[in-house]
């Protein structure tokens, strides 16, 4: 069972940002949501996470409204890491990313809990941070704290029995370099192939494309599209739903081409 | 109790937060043992050992002076000190600000304006009231008048959710202050110059009218409201990360709120009810406690409660000594420690980079 | 053990408890004007400790001091070892006026009341509580003769006015329900300051009532910056009294403490209304 989108409106305000959306990714899959600024994906995935109700249509998540679901028991089976996430006192790193253990009641300092934190830690690439406090770190090593704490959030589902635990990231990437991009890019993708239901949004096509089994495509003015990327990753889709030229819309299909064209040996490797 | 830090290689022997409860334990008996060994009224080492070990005393008005005066205004000056301490742990946390403290939501107000109620037009209540409710009356209208805030405060941000609630709590808190400010000017206005001064001192903050009898109630509530505070210790941690989060995993933001602006009515109320207004003692000692313990509050809550016994009870000392005969009002001397305090924690935000 | 230290310690046992009710030989008096009518009737000997408002006579000023009367600290005053505390009213805090009792020592708490028979039935209660029950009721007969002395015949009621200050240049004045108001009475005046007890004065009240005298009392001089500085504050400029300068200055405990020296104050107050009392019947 994963989240089923039926007939979706997104709005803000007054104004419609996406109507008429119909989405089921298979659970264990990783969706791409893409799309130029303002275009509303951030709003689109408060409304997964079921922080609101969608403006119109349903999000279903085992068959329930995702926003209906008791607070306790959607912090179970969803994982949500929103824009720009911050820490107000200086805990150290490794309590921020144990934070995310909280809906499972399972201890940071032994046991599953423990290697579920240090996991998520290495994961992120933050482990070396692990007593320093989180607001001592850089931009970038702070979101990577967040992914590790998101991280060990999805874990600690899968370990506690939730076959399919929704992961919702919203531009986690952003800041980071390219090590650390193409590295959280593949643990997002094994999540997906350990059962998770990923949904990450993304700027940059490059990156998300060559994992992701599903691409949502957002465009103003144009209904949203939701298919195999093959079928969205082509030049005349691309130049409309971004407003590029022809030109530029073959360029970064070239790119994300360039990564797609070894797909099984890059990935394999890994 | 101490953070998972502590669990990593390359630790030292004792952890911060072990060094610190040490630190304060020890100096809680010591404050312990100068405020009852100190005051106006000479007591000898001997009879304060004498009295504490159950024997009789040299000077036979010692045990008096230990059971009767100096013993239940210590009791009161730790108590009062850990529960408005946690009070202000819990509005930091709750506001995501070490700078905030326990009178933000204009309970302090409420306190003092039904603190002023009584001591200007409860004269002629006072006539019908039996007269051994009367030490009573004072307390319990600064009691009220702290929970009248809260309730006003929670009621009229009742509808609002998430985020935008606490920062609408805060608004609402602001107004209150002002309108309860107003409205102490007001009665400071027709008040009497018996009256007056009454309130002022009573404003100033003091240990000096802990009576035995509202003593027990006021002790039951701090016990009952800390006791509440301190089971919120793992929701607190989350609420760092900001609400949204928090609620992403799993914690009822909305239903914390409201849980933690009612013990910190019955905090602040049962507290002026004890001492009058008393001020920076939940803002200065959750922000020292923090820095020096780190933020995690399973070590934070039982620090700040000991903090703030230590801190008060040792101002007290204070304010019965510097001036004998007379006693300073100890929310001054906690002013005087306080603001300088205050500053310099500004200052070094400031330095460091405001977060 | 515990049960009885628990039971002294809470003041339930005032009976039981006689460690600290030394003899009636050590007085605290609470209030100037306790202070005045313990010595006036031969009485000062007993007293151990004043709070800082008796300063007169002299050797109740040399007393050892508590405090400042409505702010009063437990330890301080049991330190003093009193046997008696006789309490004027407004002393305290009440709390701590409790907290005395329950360490076991009496306190006898005076009425208030602004009236000659007021005085008089306060200095009777402080004789009869320190056992000089005569010479109280002979300076009581006394000090309620002195002040029913009818005024001169033709007497016309000169409009009067006392205040106080709070700082140079915020005056107050007394109203209804004040000690100044009937010391103004007292004197054979006429308060035209109408608000109730002491309330700050505007120059348009003042100007509005056109006292004939203003009454300052004595430590009013020093907070106002100086009796110069007090004459040519502007709330008094159009007023009779401030035009022509006739400021009557009074011993504020004298006046305003309603103790033994009223008498001396109010005769001092009428001799100089006499002049507008006479002037204006003429």
């Amino acid at each position: 069972m994963s989240l089923a989108l039926d007939d979706v409106r997104i709005a803000r305000g007054p104004r419609t940002l996406v109507e008429g959306l119909n989405a089921a990714p298979p659970a264990g899959s990783l969706t791409l949501i893409a799309g130029p600024n303002g275009v509303g994906k951030s709003t689109l995935l408060d409304a997964l996470a079921g922080d609101a109700a969608p403006a119109g249509g349903q999000i279903l998540l085992q068959g329930q409204p995702v926003h209906r679901l008791p607070l306790a028991q959607r912090a179970r089976c969803r994982a949500f890491l929103p824009q720009r996430v911050g820490i107000a006192f200086a805990f150290p790193v490794i309590d921020v990313v144990a934070m995310g253990l909280a809906p499972f009641g399972l201890s940071p300092t032994s046991g599953p809990g423990k290697a579920i934190v240090e996991a998520a830690m290495a994961d992120a690439d933050v482990a070396r941070f692990a007593a320093r406090p989180a607001t001592q770190l850089s931009g970038g090593e702070q979101q990577r704290v967040h992914i590790a704490r998101t991280l060990a959030q999805v874990e600690a589902a899968l370990a506690s029995g939730i076959r399919h635990p929704l992961l919702l990231l919203d531009e986690p990437l952003t800041g980071l370099d390219y090590a650390h991009q193409f590295a959280l890019m593949r643990r997002f993708a094994r999540a997906a192939g350990d059962g998770a239901s990923v949904f990450v949004s993304l700027h940059d096509l490059v990156l998300g494309a060559p994992h992701a089994d599903w691409l949502l495509l957002l465009a103003p003015g144009q209904p949203p599209r939701f298919a195999a990327p093959a079928a969205l990753l082509q030049p005349e889709i691309i130049a409309a739903a971004f407003a590029l030229s022809p030109c530029e819309a073959a360029r970064v299909l070239a790119a994300t081409g360039e990564m797609t064209s070894r797909p099984t040996t890059a990935i394999a490797a890994e | 109790m101490a953070s998972l830090a502590a669990s990593l290689p390359r630790q030292p022997a004792l952890s911060r937060p072990a060094a610190l409860a040490l630190a304060l334990g020890v100096l809680l008996l010591l404050s312990i043992m100068a405020n009852l060994r100190l005051g106006a009224v000479a007591i000898s080492s001997a009879d304060v050992l004498a009295v504490l070990g159950g024997a009789t005393p040299a000077d036979p008005s010692a045990e008096l002076v230990l059971m009767g005066i100096r013993g239940p205004r210590l009791v009161a000056a730790m108590a009062v000190g850990a529960a408005l301490a946690l009070a202000g742990a819990a509005m930091q946390a709750l506001f995501r600000n070490p700078l905030a403290e326990p009178g933000l939501l204009g309970v302090s107000t409420g306190a003092a304006l039904g603190a002023a109620g009584w001591l200007v037009a409860g004269g002629s209540v006072a006539a019908l009231v039996p007269a051994v409710l009367l030490p009573f009356g004072l307390p319990l209208m600064g009691f009220l008048g702290a929970v009248a805030a809260i309730v006003l405060v929670l009621a009229l941000g009742a509808r609002s959710r998430g985020p935008e609630a606490t920062l609408l709590m805060l608004l609402i808190g602001i107004g209150v202050n002002a309108m309860g400010g107003a409205l102490i000017g007001m009665a400071s206005y027709v008040a009497t110059d018996t009256e007056l001064r009454a309130l002022s001192t009573w404003m100033m903050g003091s240990l000096a009218q802990v009576e035995q009898a509202v003593l027990v109630p006021a002790l039951l509530l701090l016990s009952l409201a800390a006791a509440g505070i301190a089971t919120t210790a793992r929701s607190l941690d989350l609420l760092a990360l900001g609400e949204a989060p928090a609620q992403h995993l799993g914690l009822d933001t909305d239903r914390l709120r409201r849980l933690l602006g009612l013990m910190v009515a019955l905090i602040v109320g049962a507290a002026v009810a004890l001492s009058g207004i008393i001020g920076f003692v939940g803002l200065i000692v959750p922000h020292i406690v923090r820095l020096i313990a780190g933020p995690g509050h399973r070590a934070l809550l039982p620090l700040v409660a000991l903090g703030g016994a230590v801190l008060l009870s040792l101002a007290d000392l204070a304010a019965r000594l510097v001036a004998l005969p007379a006693e300073v009002p100890v929310g001054i001397v906690m002013a005087l420690v306080g603001a300088p305090a205050f500053l310099a924690l500004l200052l070094g935000r400031v330095r460091g980079g405001l977060q | 053990m515990l049960t009885r230290r628990l039971l002294i310690g809470s003041g339930l046992a005032l009976a039981a408890a006689p460690a600290l009710a030394q003899p009636a030989r050590r007085v605290v008096a609470l209030g100037s004007d306790v202070a005045e009518a313990l010595f006036a009737i031969g009485a000062g000997k007993l007293v151990v400790a004043t709070d800082d408002t008796a300063t007169f006579p002299a050797a109740a000023g040399k007393l050892p001091k508590l405090g400042y009367l409505r702010s009063l600290a437990p330890e301080p005053i049991l330190a003093a070892r009193p046997g008696l505390i006789i309490a004027a009213d407004g002393a305290g805090p009440d709390a701590v006026l409790r907290q005395v009792e329950g360490a076991g020592v009496k306190i006898v708490r005076l009425p208030a009341g602004y009236a000659p028979a007021d005085v008089a039935n306060r200095i009777r209660l402080i004789g009869s509580a320190v056992g000089a029950a005569p010479a109280a009721e002979r300076l009581a007969r006394d000090v309620l003769a002195r002040l029913a002395q009818p005024l001169p015949a033709g007497w016309a009621t000169p409009r009067c006015l006392l205040v106080l200050a709070q700082a140079p240049g915020r005056i107050l004045a007394a109203g209804q329900n004040s000690a100044g108001d009937s010391f103004i009475r007292l004197a054979g005046g006429r308060n035209i300051f109408t608000a109730d007890g002491y309330k700050p004065l505007s120059a348009e009240a003042a100007i509005a009532g056109a006292p004939a005298i203003i009454i300052v009392p004595s430590h009013v001089v020093g907070i106002a910056g100086g009796l110069d500085r007090l004459k040519a504050d502007p709330v008094f400029a159009g007023t009779p009294a401030g035009r022509a300068g006739r400021f009557h200055v009074v011993d504020s405990q004298a006046a305003l403490g309603f103790g033994p020296r009223l008498p001396d104050a109010v005769a001092a107050a009428r001799k100089a209304l006499a002049p507008l009392a006479a002037a204006r019947a003429a």
